[in-house]
C-alpha cells in the first residue's frame, strides 16, 4: 500500500470505519440474497391460494373456505347469520410458475344457501382435472410466506407514504420469490394470502 | 499536550480555516467598546425577531401550496417543492460566499433539505408508476440529497452540510437494509456505531458542534441492538458491559451525551431486570429500596465523571 493512502486511513481511520460498516453489512445481506438465487432451483411446482377480497357495501350471505379433498380443490359455503355482521371475503388465485404469474380463478359462488341449508360444496370446474397436494410445502421444499405492516423505508414513514404492505412471496432456503397478486388482492390494506394446496398432477 | 495547549491548536485550526488573521483576533479579544453590550443585546433581539418572521414567511408559503395542491397540476407540484429546493439551495451557496448574507446560508441550507426530498418523492408520485416499491423512491431520494451535500461540504466546509449529508447517509442505509430485509435490530445496532464513529471522527474538528445528537442516536441504536440480541440469554449481562464501555469512551471522548445515554441505559436495564425477574416475589419491595439507592449512587457517580473527566476539556 501506498504511504499516503496508508497516512490517509490512519488519519481518518475512524471515518473509514463509519462509511465501511454498514457498507459491508450492506454488501454481505446483499450476496445472502444472491447466493439462494444461484443454488436453490426455480420453483417447479404451481400454487393455489386464497387471498382476501375488499369488503363489500354490502354483507354478504355467505362465508366460503377452500379445501381440498381426494386432491381435488373445493369451495365449501356456509351461511352467515344476519347478526354476524361482515365476514372476510376470500378469492380463489393461482401462481403458474413457469409464467411467474397470479391469477384468479373464477367459480360460481352462491350468494345464499337454501332455507335450512347450513353448508354446500362448490367444485372449483377450472381446476378440476388437477392433483393437488394440501401440503403447505412443496416437493422441491418452496411454501408460501406472507407479511404485512412492513415499513417504506424511514422517509416513507416520514412522510406517511406506502405505509401498509402486503408481501405473499415463495421461499426456500433463503430463496424469496415475490408474488405479484392481480387486482383487487394487491391491495396493501387486504390481510395475507395463504396456501390452499400445490399442484402435483396436470399443472395447467 | 496540556488544556491551553488544546485550545491554542484549536484557535489556530479555526483562524487558519477562516483565513483570521493575527491582527484581527487581537482587535476580537480586545476589550468591548463603551456601549457594545446594549447594542449586542439589539443585535439579538433583530436576529430573533428576524427568525421568528421567516419562519412565518415559510410557514405561510406552504399553507399556501398545501391549500392549492389540489387544484395543481403534476408538473405544477414538482416545481412548487423541488424547484424552491434547488432555488434554495443555490441561494445557500451564493449567500455562503458574500459575507454581507452569511447569517442567511445556514435557514437556505435547512429550506433546502426539508424542500428537495420533499420535490423528489412528489416527482416519483407524479410521475413513477404507482406499482413500484415506495422503498426505491426513498432510497434515491436519500441517496441523491447525501450525495449532493457531501459535495457541497467538500467544497464548503459548514458544519450543515456536514449534518445533512450524515442525516442523509443514516437514512439511506436504513432503507437499504429494510429493502434486505436485515433485522430492525441489527440495523440498529450496525447505523448506531456508524453514528457513534462518525461523531468520534468528527469530534476532531471544528464541526464537532453538531456531534451530540450523533452520540445520542448512535449510542442509542447500538445499546437498543445489543440489548435486542442478548435479552433472556445467558449472555444478557454483556448489555451492562456495554454500557458501562460507552460510559468509558464519554470520558476518552469527552461527550456528556454518551454519558447521558449510558447511565440511562444502565438505570433502564436494572429496572427491567428487578421488574422481569423479583417483580412477583416477596423480595420486591426490597429489590425497590435496592434499585432507589443504586439510582441514587449511580446518578452520583454519573455527576462525579462529568466534572472530573468529562468536562474536564
Amino acid at each position: 500500500m501506498a504511504p499516503a493512502s496508508s497516512r490517509f486511513l490512519r488519519d481518518n481511520a475512524f471515518i473509514v470505519a463509519a462509511i465501511a460498516l454498514p457498507v459491508l453489512v450492506a454488501a454481505f445481506f446483499v450476496m445472502a440474497s444472491a447466493v439462494p438465487r444461484w443454488t436453490v432451483p426455480d420453483p417447479a411446482y404451481d400454487l393455489v391460494l386464497r387471498a382476501a377480497k375488499p369488503y363489500d357495501s354490502v354483507p354478504s350471505k355467505v362465508a366460503v373456505e377452500f379445501v381440498v379433498r381426494d386432491g381435488r380443490v373445493q369451495a365449501v359455503v356456509r351461511s352467515v347469520p344476519a347478526q354476524q355482521g361482515y365476514t372476510q371475503p376470500w378469492g380463489l388465485l393461482y401462481f403458474d410458475h413457469q409464467a411467474r404469474a397470479v391469477r384468479e380463478i373464477p367459480f360460481d359462488m352462491p350468494e345464499s344457501l337454501n332455507e335450512g341449508e347450513t353448508s354446500r360444496t362448490v367444485a372449483i370446474d377450472a381446476l378440476a382435472s388437477l392433483q393437488v397436494s394440501s401440503q403447505q410445502t412443496a416437493p422441491d421444499g418452496y411454501k408460501l410466506e406472507t407479511s404485512t405492516g412492513g415499513s417504506p423505508g424511514i422517509v416513507g414513514d416520514l412522510f406517511g407514504i406506502g405505509r401498509y404492505r402486503q408481501n405473499a412471496a415463495l421461499s426456500n432456503r433463503g430463496r424469496v420469490i415475490r408474488l405479484e397478486l392481480p387486482s383487487p388482492y394487491e391491495s396493501p390494506y387486504q390481510t395475507m394470502a395463504y396456501a390452499v394446496g400445490w399442484v402435483v398432477e396436470g399443472a395447467r | 499536550m496540556d488544556e491551553r495547549g488544546r485550545a491554542l491548536a484549536e484557535i489556530l485550526t479555526l483562524a487558519r480555516q477562516h483565513g483570521l488573521s493575527a491582527q484581527e483576533i487581537g482587535e476580537a479579544l480586545g476589550d468591548a467598546p463603551p456601549g457594545a453590550s446594549s447594542v449586542k443585546g439589539r443585535g439579538v433581539l433583530v436576529r430573533v425577531l428576524g427568525f421568528i418572521g421567516g419562519t412565518f414567511v415559510f410557514a405561510g408559503v406552504g399553507v399556501f401550496v398545501a391549500l392549492q395542491w389540489e387544484s395543481m397540476n403534476s408538473a405544477a407540484r414538482v416545481i412548487i417543492t423541488l424547484g424552491s429546493g434547488l432555488a434554495a439551495f443555490a441561494m445557500a451557496i451564493l449567500a455562503s460566499r458574500d459575507p454581507r448574507f452569511e447569517k442567511a446560508t445556514t435557514p437556505l441550507f435547512l429550506m433546502a433539505a426539508a424542500l428537495q426530498p420533499t420535490g423528489l418523492l412528489v416527482l416519483f408520485d407524479e410521475f413513477g408508476s404507482s406499482g413500484r416499491d415506495w422503498r426505491w423512491a426513498s432510497l434515491i431520494t436519500c441517496g441523491v440529497t447525501a450525495v449532493q451535500f457531501a459535495a457541497t461540504f467538500a467544497a464548503i466546509r459548514r458544519s450543515t452540510l456536514l449534518f445533512m449529508t450524515v442525516f442523509f447517509t443514516t437514512l439511506f442505509f436504513w432503507t437499504a437494509f429494510d429493502m434486505l430485509d436485515v433485522d430492525e435490530e441489527f440495523a440498529g445496532l450496525v447505523l448506531g456505531a456508524s453514528l457513534v464513529l462518525t461523531a468520534v471522527a468528527a469530534d476532531r474538528t471544528p464541526h464537532r458542534v453538531v456531534t451530540p445528537i450523533w452520540y445520542l442516536f448512535g449510542a442509542f441504536g447500538v445499546l437498543y441492538g445489543i440489548f435486542d440480541f442478548v435479552e433472556s440469554t445467558p449472555l444478557e449481562l454483556t448489555f451492562l458491559l456495554a454500557a458501562a464501555g460507552f460510559v468509558y469512551l464519554s470520558v476518552v471522548v469527552h461527550s456528556r451525551t454518551l454519558l447521558f445515554v449510558a447511565t440511562a441505559a444502565i438505570l433502564s436495564y436494572t429496572a427491567w431486570f428487578t421488574g422481569e425477574y423479583f417483580a412477583d416475589s416477596v423480595g420486591w419491595p426490597i429489590a425497590l429500596i435496592i434499585f432507589g439507592l443504586f439510582l441514587i449512587g449511580l446518578s452520583a457517580l454519573a455527576l462525579r465523571i462529568d466534572r472530573d473527566y468529562v468536562r474536564a476539556r
